[in-house]
């Protein structure tokens, strides 16, 4: 990823940020509104939240911003 | 029934989170790709109601993807997904025939509810990207549609079929289309969205109310 994005990188490094960004806020919704998971569910779905909040951490530390 | 799907999406995460949340909204993901070529083979195998491409695949293209798709069988149904609310990037989306144009900031439900729509025949574009839309109203003038187009494409935005709107204006359904196709010619729009996103910059016609789906 380039030090300073042009206009396209900026694009893509939003289109990349909000890919994980969608994980987080899907299955984040799912865990705090469904009452119903199993146990297995929960760990699973809040595994996977912790995943995409780690690879946007990644994603904004490469970008420097 | 079912709206039986195929999800091409190159980030395996999403991928993976996405069948399993469509699923909970009531898709059947019937396959999932991540690359262009194994999605190509996963849509020409299954032919599924809907397929949902992202945009950018990697080293592969999205939007090359559905042009191909397209060219083959112009009947299939596609929604291109993408982060970006790039303008440039939207109406290069909406070129290449795609019926849907999806952003990821949208909820599962949304998402499922714009598939559904795309699958049924109507098109899509996500709200938020209105503002991009609208933006080019200042660029060059395009010949006026007339008041019969307008209507129709009026009601084609608001989430009518081409039959339905023959049957809510009493006119064959033959007519509609030749309605469409000169206001498609007019505005020098290659897809009925396309023609759409442009009739709505242009304000032509005005944005539908409610959950502000660009549908047609």
């Amino acid at each position: 990823m380039a030090d300073e994005p042009g206009l396209d990188g900026l694009n893509r490094l939003r289109h990349d940020l909000r890919t994980p960004l969608t994980v987080v806020v899907g299955f984040a919704e799912i865990l705090a509104s469904d009452r119903e998971l199993s146990d297995v569910e929960r760990r699973d779905y809040a595994q996977r939240v912790l995943n995409a909040g780690l690879e946007i951490r990644e994603l904004i530390d490469a970008a420097r911003l | 029934m079912l709206l039986r799907l195929v999800l091409i999406e190159d980030h395996q995460a999403l991928r993976e989170g996405l069948e399993l949340l469509l699923g909970r909204e009531g898709c059947d993901v019937v396959g999932t790709a991540g690359t262009a070529a194994e999605g190509r083979q996963l849509v020409e195998r299954l032919a599924p109601d809907v397929a949902l491409v992202d945009i950018r695949l990697g080293d592969d293209d999205g939007i090359d993807l559905t042009r191909r798709l397209l060219g083959e069988d112009p009947d299939r149904r596609i929604v291109l997904y993408t982060g970006s609310s790039d303008e440039e990037l939207l109406f290069s989306g909406l070129d290449s025939g795609a019926r849907g144009y999806a952003l990821k900031d949208g909820s599962p439900r949304e998402l499922v509810e714009a598939l559904a729509l795309v699958a049924n025949g109507g098109s899509y574009v996500d709200p938020r990207l209105r503002p991009a839309l609208l933006s080019r109203r200042s660029t060059e003038r395009l010949p006026s549609l007339s008041n019969r187009e307008r209507e129709i494409l009026d009601l084609l935005a608001q989430g009518l079929t081409g039959e339905q709107v023959a049957e809510r204006l009493f006119l064959s359904a033959e007519t509609v289309k030749t309605h469409i196709r000169n206001a498609m010619s007019k505005l020098e729009a290659h897809t009925r969205v396309h023609a759409i996103a442009i009739a709505l910059r242009e304000g032509y016609i005005s944005p539908p109310d409610g959950a502000g789906l660009a549908r047609g």
